[in-house]
């Protein structure tokens, strides 16, 4: 068997062990699929329980080979029975299967953290070449069958409605880390929108008033989705908020940011994009820097113009003690700036079309006059209206500002 | 559709052809496959077939990158799209990694 061959088996396997929580005929897919890849006669895949005394349920049992001996599906009971009763293992062990027929039989218990979770048995036929390598690859498969059996427990059971009411409140405390209130700068209106695709995601939309008495925006992007974005987007913002308040410059405080994450994120293989500016009301100057995150747009109300401002800079997590670029641009009356996650620009609808950059260009070309919240349920309705009953992939974050 | 790999071995060059989807559910796939080549020397990531990347992909190809020159492997990323190599110009690849690990890079979409 090729490294390829034994990599394709694996994949397949976690592949179908992903789609169990939702579909259980994928344990008979996982069944056909060792039998297939391994050369077995027969696979069964158990499951363990443990309500008043350790008993056994059979997820999926297939048999590749046609006229397999009745007691098969007894002896197979048995074994699997003193794989969860006992941990007992048979590798290559030959046993008479009915009155005339012999099988080899690997049999194993599928442990978590030192708990049985399950047990799977192969069936070989008895000329089978009793091989190392067919053994490591089982090995490995019933390490990611053990993790895949829990998982299905676990979503599939009381703990999966404990999951739902622990993300429930999960979204509750993302919520509340959004700006209680917008600041009331003079001289600007101000509006930010967040739509998530899950309860809770890593899309990060901040807004506070500096001790100096500038306006900060921060906006950034979690790689992933769900609960691990979650968390990171909360530390995120711990680390932003608080070297904020340490230094003055977006730079300085995007390199704050990065030497206090950097260690954690590179050790998990997990960017963040982010996006720290600074408004100055009085003069009209917006200063940034960017860690990897989409430009900001600015459309200009007077000449119809609109630009990105485009400020180069790495991701947060991607090279350790990086100096960031600052760059400003000089605002004027009526000019529109908008902060947004690539989950605005790449909503797709049914037939699989992006929103773009160009029709946001459009809501606020045709909605100008209007002040920063109406420009941004404007723009809400018509990525409502793109998206239609498509699936919303991702969360879709903005947040805008109008200079009045 | 989910992530198929053919990889293609000649003295001690590989060239992993991606096709299909490239996220959370199929990153793993890359990284095993990445993590079994042995006794090579250079590897070509051909992108060509990939249909849609996100986030969780992007940092895959990172990851990838970054397993395989502690191995001391020369890793190219090949045949990209152009829409595919703004974005990772935009997050900073090509400042992390070098410009030079990107070539082939193909007008259009992804």
């Amino acid at each position: 068997m090729t490294r390829t061959e034994e990599t394709e088996i694996l994949y397949q396997v976690c592949s179908l062990l992903l789609q169990a929580q939702a579909d259980e005929q994928a344990f008979t897919e996982i069944t056909c699929r060792l039998c297939s890849g391994l050369g077995a006669s027969c696979c069964s895949l158990w499951l363990a329980r443990s309500g008043g005394g350790r008993s056994q349920e059979r997820l999926a049992i297939y048999q590749a080979v046609k006229d397999l001996p009745s007691e098969l599906v007894n002896l197979d009971f048995t074994v699997a029975k003193q794989a969860i009763e006992q941990g007992q293992s048979l590798v290559w062990q030959k046993l008479r299967v009915g009155e005339n027929q012999e099988m080899l039989l690997i049999a194993s218990p599928l442990l978590r953290q030192a708990q049985v979770v399950g047990a799977v048995c192969l069936w070989f036929a008895p000329d089978t070449h009793a091989g190392n390598v067919t053994l490591m690859l089982v090995h490995q498969i019933i390490r990611n069958l053990a993790q895949g059996i829990y998982n299905y427990t676990y979503h599939s059971g009381v703990n999966g409605r404990s999951l739902s009411k622990e993300l429930e409140m999960a979204a509750h405390i993302q919520t509340g880390l959004l700006p209680e209130k917008i600041p009331d700068i003079r001289g600007i209106s101000l509006a930010m929108r967040s739509l998530m695709a899950h309860e809770v995601g890593g899309d990060y939309l901040d807004l506070f008033q500096t001790p100096n008495k500038l306006l900060g925006i921060a906006v950034g992007d979690v790689m992933g989705k769900g609960i691990p974005a979650a968390l990171w987007m909360a530390m995120t913002r711990v680390a932003l908020r608080t070297a904020a308040r340490t230094f003055s410059q977006p730079d300085a405080v995007l390199e704050e940011v990065n030497r206090g994450l950097y260690p954690d994120l590179a050790g998990q293989s997990i960017f963040v994009t982010l996006q720290y500016a600074l408004y100055e009301p009085v003069k009209k100057i917006l200063f940034l820097a960017n860690a990897g995150h989409l430009p900001p747009l600015i459309y200009h109300g007077r000449t119809g113009q609109f630009e990105l401002l485009k400020v180069k800079g790495i991701y947060i997590g991607g090279l350790e003690n990086y100096k960031f670029k600052l760059a400003g641009v000089q605002l004027k009356e009526s000019d529109i700036v908008l902060f947004y996650s690539d989950g605005v620009t790449e909503a797709v609808n049914a037939e699989g079309q992006q929103f773009g950059l160009r029709k946001v260009v459009d809501v606020l070309e045709k909605n100008a006059l209007f002040s920063a919240a109406e420009i941004a349920d404007k723009l809400i309705i018509h990525l409502g209206q793109h998206i239609g009953d498509t699936r919303q992939r991702d969360d879709i974050s903005f947040l805008l500002f109008k200079v009045e | 559709m989910l992530l198929q790999i053919r990889t293609e071995i000649s003295e001690q060059r590989a060239v992993l052809f991606l096709e299909g989807v490239l996220d959370i559910s199929t990153v793993d796939f890359l990284l095993t496959g990445v993590s079994g080549l042995a006794g090579v020397k250079e590897v070509d990531l051909d992108l060509a077939g990939v249909t849609f990347i996100d986030s969780t992909g992007i940092g895959g190809i990172s990851k990838a990158v970054t397993k395989l020159r502690e191995r001391q492997i020369y890793v190219k990323i090949i045949n990209i799209s152009a829409d595919l190599f703004e974005i990772f110009d935009i997050l900073g690849l090509p400042e992390i990694f070098g410009t030079e690990m990107f070539e082939k890079i193909r007008a259009g979409n992804s």
